[in-house]
């Protein structure tokens, strides 16, 4: 099980985002952060996404909820 | 296989190959049908395409067939890629610099496949290309200073940022890649190839 707030400092490194970060935060995911995205999923989730379900993600909570909140410490 | 050089690097760049693991087939542009010619330039032409190029203007059809015409005398290399009988791209392999051993790669795909990362299985074969097939010391390869997608998928592939120029308003980057570290990266990228295919 992944921690919140790591699970949110990965988020971070895969769409390059450097400021401070909280689950209101819009993000954008171009192919290469959503290629990225779906692998991670799956590792760490064993969960499948495709790119075109990725790219609707706009904020940093779209990402959590995808990842699903039962799975975080 | 074509053997027509003393220079096995340019017999190689005259090839078509496979690779098996990714169910690639990649066939040579002197080996083209008519239709693949047309598609080709389709591909090429397409806006979103050809603005990402540095050259993107529109290309006729006559200087295109003139350019397939003269490919067999020319030292650099030029892919169609298809996966499962699917064209999803090309690949070229020109401008090879003797000094440092080293071509100037390029990609595009096919239209229709923009934003699937079907940009990365490109890069990921055209590496295998160069520092497998070819067996060069180093690729070159120039990118539009603001494309942050292809810029940020050229790092991830190993790029080295080697100059930074304009041609007219468009600001470039050319980056290289060492062969040198081209085991490592392959194994870090192969693992994303399952995402696209």
């Amino acid at each position: 099980m992944m921690k919140k707030e790591e699970f949110i400092e990965e988020i971070k490194e895969i769409l390059l985002i450097e400021n401070k970060v909280d689950e209101n935060t819009g993000i954008e995911v171009d192919s290469m952060a959503s290629l990225l995205l779906i692998a991670f999923y799956d590792e760490n989730f064993g969960k499948t996404i495709t790119q075109e379900e990725i790219k609707k993600f706009k904020k940093i909570s779209d990402c959590i909820h995808f990842a699903g909140i039962e799975n975080f410490d | 296989m074509i053997r027509n050089t003393m220079n096995p690097k340019f017999d190689e760049l005259h090839n078509s190959f496979e690779i098996e693991a990714l169910n690639v087939t990649a066939k040579n542009y002197l080996f083209l049908n008519q239709a693949e010619k047309k598609i080709i330039l389709e591909y090429r032409n397409h806006p979103a395409i050809r603005d990402k190029m540095v050259n993107s203007n529109l290309i006729s059809k006559e200087s295109h067939f003139d350019f397939l015409q003269n490919l067999k005398e020319k030292k650099e290399g030029h892919w169609i890629l298809r996966n499962e009988k699917k064209i999803f791209g090309a690949l070229n392999l020109t401008k090879y610099d003797e000094k440092t051993d080293s071509f100037m790669g390029g990609n595009y795909s096919n239209p229709e496949l923009i934003g699937t990362g079907i940009g990365f299985a490109l890069n990921f074969v055209l590496h295998k290309l160069v520092f497998e097939m070819v067996e060069s010391n180093q690729m070159r390869a120039i990118i539009q200073r603001n494309n942050k997608n292809a810029v940020r998928m050229n790092h991830v592939f190993g790029g080295i940022l080697e100059d930074n120029f304009k041609i007219g308003q468009e600001a470039y980057i050319e980056m290289i890649f060492k062969k040198e570290n081209w085991t490592s990266i392959k194994k870090d990228t192969f693992k994303y190839m399952k995402y696209v295919f």
